[in-house]
């Protein structure tokens, strides 16, 4: 893989195993199709560009339910649900960048988080746990 | 002595607040009160208005960021010798060493594990081995 690639994985494994208590495994299926909820993260400094993050729409509650401490029995809001994977996002974007560039900057804009039908990237690394599967992907400013 | 400490935890997401205060919970660390603030004016606020022994803030922030938000600490005598440690996704040398000219007492990199928050915690009150 590439350097970048390889900090994807790296950012994305980690956040979800620390976050989330997830322990994530390449997906060798890397299936794009599917209902997901993506989240999206701008970021500036020398290089601009964005990170993106996929979760099935089925697993963004259960995740969200571990990154908040919840029980299994306790609802989780939308709008929590919506924030809890864009903080997700925010911390790959840091994970990756710092992979990339450990010394300069790093500014991120809020997440924007929307629901999706497909995973619509070039080439997203693709992971997956038993609980669900995610795909990331870092696209460079033009 | 004390039988616990407040804290104010600045993050304008409030899933990252909520998984914050979790982690102070898990990490054994006495607490009294956990106050929050979704950005750096509003923390300005509740400093001024309550007694804080540690302030945790995040950097990306709308209305007034997290370094903002310590460069007013340090410049008002009232606040500026409130311990403080930075929680950000940021961990580039650049804003570690910015923090550090802000007097911080820590800075932990999200995500983190609960044994980090207690050790930067331990420090900020002079609880450390």
């Amino acid at each position: 893989m590439s350097p970048a690639r390889d900090a994807v994985a790296e950012a994305v494994s980690e956040v979800f195993e620390v976050a989330t208590f997830r322990a994530l495994e390449p997906d060798p299926t890397a299936e794009a199709h599917g209902a997901r909820v993506e989240a999206v993260v701008t970021f500036g400094g020398d290089r601009p560009g964005r990170l993106r993050l996929w979760v099935e729409r089925a697993d963004a509650a259960p995740l969200a339910r571990c990154f908040l401490g919840l029980d299994e029995g306790e609802t989780v809001a939308e709008d929590e649900v919506r924030d809890t994977i864009g903080e997700l996002a925010n911390m790959v974007c840091g994970g990756v960048l710092r992979r990339l560039n450990p010394v300069d900057t790093v500014d991120l804009e809020p997440p924007a988080v929307e629901a999706v039908a497909t995973v619509d990237a070039c080439e997203p690394v693709y992971l997956r746990s038993e609980e669900g599967r995610v795909a990331c992907a870092l696209e460079w400013a033009e | 002595m004390t039988d616990g400490y407040s804290l104010l935890v600045v993050d304008d997401s409030a899933s990252m607040r909520r998984s914050i205060r979790r982690i102070i919970d898990m990490c054994g660390f006495p607490v009294t009160r956990v106050h929050e603030a979704e950005n750096g004016a509003a923390a300005l606020g509740v400093l001024r208005e309550r007694w804080i022994d540690v302030l945790l803030t995040d950097v990306n922030m709308p209305v007034m960021n997290g370094m903002q938000l310590l460069r007013e600490m340090r410049s008002d005598p009232g606040l500026a010798s409130v311990p403080a440690i930075v929680v950000s996704s940021d961990g580039s040398e650049s804003r570690r060493g910015a923090a550090a000219g802000l007097g911080v007492i820590g800075y932990l990199c999200k995500p983190f594990q609960p044994e980090a928050v207690r050790d930067a915690l331990d420090r900020a009150v002079g609880r450390a081995a």
